[in-house]
């Protein structure tokens, strides 16, 4: 309760326009929308850095058309959500020369593989080769650690089809990181 | 038989999204359900691996960005908020956006690189008055657009240069007219709005022009790194070059369908993030083109370069030859001769010195000899740029070598390879990708 309060009075003093405000709600936002940004782009820092600076800028301004429909957390996830399809489209072209390019995966020599490249920064890079329906669910999961229902919420739709999109998700992964099988 | 399997559950299952009950049903099914079992298993796996993301924190100058952004962004809340529904307000918000249309025409498209940013001083230091591959390359066509083709839909055209084209590596950067013009350097005072990257000191002190504190490379400037300095450049809106200690390079030119840099000498580390062809490096003995990725350029104080490969594709040209650099491979090249050959980074030993005889040594028959016995799966990159860079005699024994390694597919006969067919080569060449990448 008190942290909701907290939460309502900083919207308050964001929406007079406080700076002070606006820097602590970007304190405790940052990594949330920072994260899915990467994630959502393959780990491509500039690309996350983009889009939080424009989601941060566009909740600066409509912070006064937020009324409490949804948790901040929400709004903010479908903010960031968003901007990284309207990022993407935008720049459709470069990503999708890039998403080629990384389908071409380094080639099989497992050892200097794995002494090249963390296994984190592979799978960051295979939840980025995925379609944007089955990449959103599975960053929100376990970026985020939302529950299904969350997000549901944030990528308005039913539970069902997150059920349903993190059931491909997690095959698609599987099978394009089959190889690390045994390694985590 | 009528068993309800739960497969659309498993998900649910391993995510711990499932009420106890159906939790234990589901549990229990899979004790004897080798297909769920199976299909939960590679789910499973699914989420282990999706369990390595972490989140992470944003940079921590993003704050500062995003002050600077809402201070510039501020007034134009303030003065028009809701202009739509003032009509007075919308009036005066009409017209600033007919201002602002029209400084965009004059300001931005009037020029050719709408997206870089503007040099603000009105004295540009000069850099010092030494002829560079860059203004070689300024005296060429500047309206020529870049050629756009994607590395996957045709092979490197190892033989369609024009004879005229075929000129010494020492005047290689001339046989590639795509360039922008460098200003002539007693203009460059007078300007003011120069295309300009920004630059980021990573280390040290590093020297835009005469200035050690300015930001900006503008066009025809030089950027310089010291045994103690580092910086990042930052290539117009598609991504980022770090420059090494010991490093000169210059920006040639910038505009939508063309960035050039020229490495004089040192190490740069490109992350590029953009259409092919859109990034282009010169060095004193080859020009780097970017075909969508991330590579290690470096120049020594010879003149000689060396490329390598960490993701995507980069195409090593000088006119006579091309070769196509994937990732994990690497090209050398000496000034004065031709492109060296690629070569995957774990090629033997014997494999590489024997390559670097045949390009640069006159190694010949004998080199060939030990880079065919050498050669095993993923030399085969090796072999398919050699087809055409040895004569029609060794061509037949480099065909059966690759041939070995990589299947031809059945369009691709020993005849057309020999006479250099292109779509043959192609076709090869698009086997030999997947057996690379995949």
């Amino acid at each position: 309760m008190t942290e909701k309060m907290t939460e309502q009075d900083l919207l308050a003093e964001c929406r007079n326009g406080s700076r002070r405000a606006f820097e602590s709600l970007f304190l405790a936002h940052q990594k949330r929308v920072f994260s899915v940004a990467l994630h959502f782009f393959g780990g491509n820092r500039e690309a996350a850095e983009d889009v939080t600076q424009q989601v941060f800028l566009k909740i600066f301004n409509k912070v006064t058309d937020f009324r409490g429909q949804s948790e901040l957390t929400t709004w903010i996830y479908r903010m960031t959500v968003n901007c990284c399809i309207d990022e993407q489209r935008k720049t459709r072209r470069f990503f999708s020369i890039e998403s080629y390019f990384t389908e071409f995966r380094a080639k099989k020599t497992p050892d200097e593989r794995f002494e090249r490249r963390e296994i984190a920064d592979e799978v960051q890079k295979a939840i980025g080769e995925l379609k944007e329906k089955f990449r959103l669910p599975i960053l929100l999961k376990y970026s985020e650690d939302l529950s299904y229902e969350e997000i549901a919420k944030v990528l308005d739709c039913s539970i069902g089809t997150v059920s349903s999109r993190l059931n491909r998700g997690h095959k698609m992964l599987a099978q394009k990181l089959k190889h690390l099988k045994g390694k985590i | 038989m009528n068993e309800k399997h739960y497969k659309e559950k498993l998900s649910e299952f391993v995510n711990h999204e499932l009420a106890n009950d159906e939790r234990q049903k589901v549990a229990e099914h899979l004790m004897l359900c080798a297909d769920c079992r199976t299909e939960h298993d590679e789910i499973k796996l699914g989420a282990l691996l999706a369990g390595a993301i972490k989140q992470t924190d944003a940079p921590e100058n993003l704050w500062k960005k995003i002050e600077n952004s809402l201070d510039g962004k501020r007034e134009k809340v303030s003065f028009f908020p809701n202009f739509a529904f003032f009509s007075l307000r919308g009036l005066a918000a009409g017209l600033l956006v007919i201002f602002a249309l029209s400084a965009i025409y004059f300001g931005i498209l009037r020029n050719d690189s709408p997206e870089i940013a503007r040099n603000q001083s009105a004295n540009v230091a000069l850099p010092p008055a030494v002829s560079t591959p860059g203004e070689i390359v300024s005296s060429q066509n500047t309206n020529q657009t870049p050629e756009t083709k994607p590395a996957n839909q045709t092979a490197p055209d190892v033989n369609s240069k024009a004879p005229n084209q075929l000129q010494t590596a020492d005047s290689n950067i001339n046989i590639l007219p795509k360039t922008a013009p460098v200003q002539p350097r007693e203009n460059l005072t007078m300007q003011t709005n120069l295309p300009s990257w920004n630059v980021e000191t990573l280390a040290g002190v590093p020297r835009i022009g005469n200035s050690l504190t300015s930001e900006k490379l503008a066009v025809g400037e030089f950027l310089e790194t010291d045994a103690n300095s580092r910086a990042r450049v930052q290539v117009a809106n598609i991504g980022n070059v770090e420059i090494a200690p010991n490093s000169r390079i210059q920006l040639v030119g910038t505009k939508s369908t063309e960035h050039r840099l020229s490495l004089e000498k040192g190490s740069l580390k490109a992350q590029i993030f953009a259409p092919p062809r859109l990034f282009i490096v010169d060095t004193p003995s080859a020009v780097a083109v970017d075909l969508g990725c991330e590579y290690t350029l470096e120049v020594d104080e010879n003149g000689n370069a060396r490329l390598h490969v960490t993701s995507g594709f980069v195409a090593l040209e000088n006119g006579k030859f091309e070769s196509i650099v994937p990732a994990g491979a690497i090209a050398l090249t000496r000034k004065g001769k031709d492109v060296g050959t690629p070569f995957a980074e774990d090629s033997s030993a014997a494999l590489q010195a024997a390559l670097y005889k045949f390009d640069f040594e006159n190694g010949g028959g004998e080199a060939l000899e030990t880079i065919i016995k050498e050669a095993n799966l993923y030399d085969s990159l090796t072999l398919w740029h050699l087809l055409s860079r040895v004569s029609t005699t060794e061509r037949g024994k480099i065909f059966d070598a690759l041939a070995l390694q990589v299947k031809p597919p059945a369009s691709v006969k020993r005849e057309g390879i020999l006479r250099l067919d292109k779509k043959m080569l192609d076709a090869w060449w698009t086997e030999i990708e997947n057996v690379w990448f995949e």
